[in-house]
């Protein structure tokens, strides 16, 4: 297995695809999270409520970022991680590579297992650099607005990074379950998407209306990652989360390992065509 | 993609595990829903040959192969490939395996697909080296192999297949899509790699190739393996081509001659199964008995030919 983790990591490495999500999780988080708001709260609009602006000015600072980041990941961090998942795993059906990857020495499981371990590897690297982002990005906005540099408790942030590697890994590992499902690429990352941001969205919105519908809506992906990120001290104008911790990292871990077991077991057992 | 001095004998020397039999099957079958890819194959290879497996397109050569290789399971019987069950671990370590085109990563270059390919194998990694000169790729080696040609593609297929040194070499078609210079350099290549104690299983529809390449061959047809042996077997007696006047008392006589087989009138000429060594004597009778002979020559029988008479002697 030890093998399969340096020949994964190797590919992840030098792989273009790889990059180029990773530069566009940062770069998003960047912009949706610290450039845009700061614009938006710099030329504010007229009329703008107070509790709204305050609101809008506390997320951009030092105090927050952790929150910040974690909620960026629940998000469109989660789907550009439901692709690397995807590509991961995927690519190598497209490319044919499957076949001489099992044919040099590892069993089937050892290199899954190998495959999943650098993958979670290049998550954590993500993870601490969407936060370095993160924090350079708050720390300057901070000064800007004049407030006063105060990081946040070591606490916090090492919760911030739990609960946002937990999120990411979850939707990587849906990513990747979809993915030797369909042992494609395109169609993987389609279904996974659209499951992201359109079913989950449509069940939300239905799930406000009908009571059995939420019971099912406070077992879904995207609900469960933002809830958890809610939980971390933001700026909200909002009441509490109406979800427990206890309950989103539950749910979430369900996901990782239901889908990754799933993943495992017809990666192991269907024919290689 | 000649094999030089001192790495020959290198490359000649892989590893060894004992027993005489390098890959045996029983019973090996491979549904697909309605069509029977491979039907109850019983195929045998010995260590140390170069064993050709020939059959037409859609005969299930490629099924076997991956079945030997642990990557499809058979839908019943078994196999058993340097002493261990197909795609474990422990067989896969002495097998190299190129099945249908190569598939590498195209982002990497040449050398960094061996380099992963030696990672995952547990081969070490200064092996590279020494498989890419053998096919001499060295020169291209830095360059991604999304840019490589076709015959290039299959050559780093072959190193790969190298990099273990196995004791068994698996190539399924590796003259597939190459020009004629390639695949001279191809052949001339497994034929070396073939010699001494390595075993090689190299599947093809093309009868000259085995026949060029191959000690024994097993010829597969609609997934049964209908003959199994020395290509000298197979072929069966051979056939000459005659061109007689007049035609009608030609084909008398040779149909009496005790050296000929079958004999039949094609496009104007006869065409009579018999050893190509008996040409002059066959001559001399036509001849001696007041036909005029004006052409006489062997003909290479062709893969239908041989197919055609091996299923009609089965189903006869
Ligand atoms: N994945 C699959 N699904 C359904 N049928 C298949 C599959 N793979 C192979 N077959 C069928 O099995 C039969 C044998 O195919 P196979 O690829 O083993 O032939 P082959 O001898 O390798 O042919 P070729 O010389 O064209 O490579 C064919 O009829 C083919 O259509
Ligand atoms: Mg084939």
């Amino acid at each position: 297995m030890v093998g399969s983790f340096r020949a994964e990591l190797r590919k992840l490495r030098k792989r273009p695809a790889v990059w180029v999500v990773g530069a566009l999780v940062i770069a998003l988080l960047v912009a949706f999270q610290y450039l845009l708001p700061y614009v938006v709260y710099a030329t504010v609009p007229r009329g703008m409520p107070r509790g709204v602006l305050n609101a809008l000015k506390q997320s951009l600072l030092l105090g927050y970022f952790p929150g910040s980041a974690t909620s960026f990941l629940a998000g469109l961090g989660g789907a550009l991680a439901l692709i690397l998942g995807v590509l991961s795993v995927g690519s190598e059906y497209g490319w044919g590579t499957v076949k001489t990857i099992l044919t040099q020495r590892p069993g089937r499981i050892s290199v899954f297992s190998g495959k999943a371990l650098a993958v979670v590897l290049t998550l954590i690297v993500l993870v601490v650099l969407s936060f370095a982002a993160a924090l350079l990005s708050s720390i300057v906005l901070t000064r800007v607005l004049g407030e006063s540099v105060q990081m946040p408790e070591g606490g916090l942030l090492f919760r911030g990074l739990g609960a946002s590697l937990l999120i990411v890994l979850a939707w990587t590992s849906l990513g990747g379950f979809l993915a030797v499902l369909f042992r494609n690429t395109a169609l993987a990352v389609g279904i996974g998407l659209v499951y992201a941001l359109v079913v989950e969205g449509i069940v939300g919105v239905f799930a406000s209306l009908v009571d059995w519908v939420r019971n099912i809506h406070d077992f879904m992906l995207a609900r469960n990652a933002s809830a958890l990120a809610s939980v971390l001290p933001q700026p909200r104008t909002s009441s509490a989360p109406e979800l427990s911790a206890a309950h989103s990292i539950l749910v979430l871990s369900g996901w990782l390992v239901i889908t990754f077991a799933i993943a495992v077991v017809v990666f192991r057992q269907r024919d290689v065509t | 993609m000649s094999v030089s001095g001192a790495r020959a004998n290198h490359e000649l020397a892989p590893r060894q595990t004992g027993d005489d039999v390098l890959v045996s099957t029983s019973g090996l079958t491979k549904r697909y829903g309605r069509v029977l890819a491979v039907d109850r194959l019983e195929m045998s290879v010995h260590r140390g040959e170069v064993y050709g497996f020939l059959g037409p397109n859609g005969a299930g050569k490629t099924t076997t192969l991956k079945m030997l290789l642990g990557l499809i399971r058979p839908t019943s019987g078994t196999a058993v490939v340097a002493g261990h069950e197909p795609g474990s671990p422990r067989g896969l370590a002495q097998v190299g395996a190129l099945v249908e085109s190569p598939a590498f990563y195209p982002f990497l270059s040449g050398r960094d697909n061996l380099i992963a390919m030696a990672e995952y194998s547990g081969a070490p990694t200064s092996r590279v080296a020494d498989v890419l000169e053998l096919v001499e790729l060295s020169t291209r080696a830095g360059d991604k192999y999304g840019g490589y040609s076709l015959g290039m593609k299959q050559r780093l297929g072959v190193a790969a297949a190298l990099l273990k040194q196995p004791e068994l070499l698996i190539l399924d078609e590796p003259t597939n899509g190459l020009d004629p210079k390639g695949m001279a350099e191809m052949r001339a290549l497994i034929r070396e790699l073939g010699q001494g104690e390595r075993t090689v299983l190299l599947s093809s529809h093309l009868l000259n190739e085995v026949e060029q390449i191959c000690d024994r061959v097993g010829v597969i047809h609609r997934g049964r393996l209908i003959a199994e042996g020395a290509v000298s077997e197979i072929r069966g007696r051979g056939a000459l081509i005659v061109r007689a006047q007049p035609e009608g008392q030609a084909l008398e006589l040779v149909r009496a001659m005790p050296e000929v087989g079958r004999a039949e009138i094609v496009n104007g000429a006869l065409r009579i199964e018999a050893d190509p060594a008996s040409a002059a004597e066959i001559n001399r009778e036509l001849v001696g008995a007041g036909v005029m002979v004006s052409e006489l020559r062997p003909v290479q029988q062709s893969l239908e030919e041989v197919f055609l008479e091996l299923t009609s002697e089965e189903e006869g």
